[in-house]
């Protein structure tokens, strides 16, 4: 009788959590929405400001629709491959090195990563051009190198953060280690799994403006001749356009966060 | 008094059999319960000289809830986790219905041994429905059974599947969480279930209300529990029989609540029992098994409920100065009269009863 009426009484709590969590998703939303409006915003300023200046030869050579077209395209190609690299090697590294077997290797893993990002980028970039030579995959390379450290360190806290009584609660029902990863530790880890991809896709985005010195394409290159040509406009174009691309970048990893996240936690 | 005191709970489970292939006809296979016989079991962690779970011997009958009562670091959730093999013995045999579990696959055993944990460990990212059917899946049930069985539980557990299988644990209270921490545990209808102190965590009213609720489940499943908690007055509750554990799993005394309180077997048990074991025993005699004197005519006496105990009776008594009560009918004693109990009954009840443990005890067949 008085479970019955508690049970009656409880689901209002329930509800008013709904009812906050819907108002404060809604807000967030909102929120995400600006981004986009903003970014638009700043590239309407950009081409209204290129279109009154006056461009000498170099200038409008260089900031041709067609070739800011190549050079954006290039840029995102490199950031998306390399992004897509890093995350299948990175997700899995993080895994293996929170399985109980390996628990010794863990801070050699995060060693290497930590090494990776250490180094300055452009150095990397550069040495590694020096041995496998330029060119597009290169760039990539080192773009995972620089970019594997956060998402393998969330990687790693994301699942080390599961509750053990979940895992415990999983061994003891019948779940086998695989089961027990694929269905409770990877879906709770996601949030801070995806908090780790977004630094990284917004990392290598940024760090993607390297690429051109090795050959390989990209932003970097308008923002670099502006510099050795002594065309400020060229700089300033190039650099606001990478700019908006790496916080486009983290906007779309924050709708991912938003959406991938699983319901209920 | 003992036999009667011991009949009422066996006779609920006996009556509860036939019900139990009635309410839970969804699923096959519907066992009661089914006997846990640990055989010299030991179990040292590595790196380590004194084992924590030292040589133990026990068998849980079928049908019965035992409880594992000792302080904590005892060795009682270790000895517990062994039987569903969380935790592998380094020696001895576990048998479960004949069977030796230690050959079984371990996943595959533990997917029928109910396990029910003090944290709940409901999975937050799944709905409740889907928390509940994790087990009858990966038994390979097909997920219109499946969803009929979670259905049925929820029911049971008295969490209405209309309102609550569709939600997530975090919008349950944790009363509300513990129990579906049960149905999930009951979900395949295991005929073994192992809880770990799984009131543990709840308030004392809600503590009451789930025990009171888990031993009313169980007079109709009848399964085989092993029960751990390290409160005694929860064991008095829940146990059919007890074991007082000690320091490495020794068991100091397993037996019946009635017979450790009438006779604790050493002073450890003593000192588990603390104060008042006297009153605690009057506490597990229901006033329905007493003999009652017929009810004086005049009237004006305290009346109690014959669903109260002997222990309730006493406290009536103490409550209105008076040595007698009337005992009668009904949820307030408002129904009919059915006699009256003095105090000096309550006094020939308790030594009555620990003469017949005395007997009791020679032809015990338990294994301590």
């Amino acid at each position: 009788m008085a479970a019955a009426t508690v049970a009656a009484a409880e689901p209002r709590i329930g509800i008013r959590q709904h009812a906050t969590r819907g108002s404060g998703l809604l807000r967030r939303w909102a929120g995400m929405a600006m981004r986009p409006i903003v970014l638009g915003a700043v590239l309407l300023l950009l081409y209204l400001w290129v279109h009154a200046q006056t461009l000498d030869s170099i200038e409008s050579r260089a900031l041709d629709p067609q070739q800011i077209r190549i050079a954006l395209w290039q840029h995102v190609q490199l950031s998306l491959v390399a992004t897509a690299l890093t995350i299948a090697i990175a997700v899995p590294l993080g895994v293996l090195l929170t399985r109980p077997f390996a628990r010794w290797i863990k801070p050699i893993g995060l060693g290497l990563g930590n090494f990776g990002q250490a180094i300055p980028s452009i150095g990397l970039i550069v040495l590694l051009a020096l041995w496998l030579g330029t060119g597009f995959w290169t760039a990539v390379i080192g773009l995972v190198a620089y970019a594997t450290l956060p998402i393998l360190r969330n990687t790693i806290v994301g699942l080390d953060g599961v509750d053990p009584a979940l895992k415990e609660a999983a061994r003891g029902m019948g779940m086998s280690r695989l089961a027990v990863l694929r269905r409770v530790e990877l879906p709770l880890a996601v949030p801070v799994i995806l908090a780790g991809v977004r630094t990284a896709l917004v990392l290598t985005v940024a760090t993607a403006a390297l690429a051109t010195f090795i050959d390989a394409g990209g932003l970097g290159g308008g923002l670099v001749a502006g510099i050795k040509l002594n065309r400020p406009s060229l700089s300033l174009t190039f650099g606001v356009i990478a700019g908006v691309l790496a916080l486009f970048a983290d906007w779309i990893g924050g709708i991912a966060e938003e959406v991938l996240r699983p319901r209920g936690i | 008094m003992l036999d009667i005191a011991l009949d009422s709970k066996t006779s609920q489970n006996a009556a509860g059999v036939p019900a139990q292939s009635q309410t839970l006809a969804a699923a096959p296979a519907r066992s009661g319960g089914a006997t846990i016989q640990l055989l010299d079991v030991t179990k040292t962690y590595p790196g380590t000289v004194a084992p924590a779970v030292d040589h133990i011997t026990l068998e849980i009958p079928a049908g019965e809830i035992v409880v594992f009562v000792g302080p904590s670091g005892c060795g009682k959730t270790t000895t517990m986790k062994m039987i569903n093999r969380l935790i592998e013995p380094t020696s001895g045999k576990i048998l479960i219905g004949g069977t030796d579990v230690l050959k079984l696959d371990a996943d595959e055993h533990r997917r029928n041994v109910g396990y029910v944990i003090q944290q709940i460990g409901l999975f937050p990212h799944m709905r409740i429905a889907e928390n509940i059917g994790l087990v009858p899946r990966m038994l390979g049930w097909s997920r219109r059974k499946t969803a009929e069985r979670v259905e049925e539980l929820l029911e049971v557990v008295g969490l209405p599947p209309g309102e609550y299988a569709r939600r997530y644990p975090r919008e349950l209270s944790g009363g509300q969480q513990q129990r579906v921490g049960v149905a999930r545990a009951l979900a395949a209808d295991p005929p073994v279930m192992l809880m770990d102190e799984p009131f543990g965590a709840t308030d004392p009213i809600t503590r009451d209300r789930l025990q009171n609720e888990f031993l009313r489940l169980q007079s109709e499943m009848g399964k085989t529990i092993v029960f751990v908690t390290h409160d005694f007055d929860e064991a008095l509750k829940m146990g059919d029989r007890i074991a007082v554990l000690g320091p490495q799993s020794v068991i100091a005394q397993y037996d019946t609540p009635e017979a450790i309180l009438a006779a604790p077997a050493n002073d450890y048990v003593s000192s588990f029992i603390g104060s008042g074991g006297q009153l605690k025993r009057l506490g597990l005699m229901p006033l329905r098994d007493a003999e009652l004197r017929p009810a004086p005519a005049h009237k004006d006496l305290p009346v109690i409920t014959v669903e109260a105990t002997l222990h309730d009776a006493l406290d009536v008594m103490l409550e209105n100065g008076r040595d007698k009560v009337l005992v009668a009918e009904g949820e307030s004693g408002a129904g009919q009269v059915l006699g009256s109990i003095r105090m000096d009954d309550l006094m020939t009840a308790i030594s009555d009863e620990s003469n017949d443990d005395q007997d009791a005890k020679a032809d015990a067949s338990v294994a301590s």
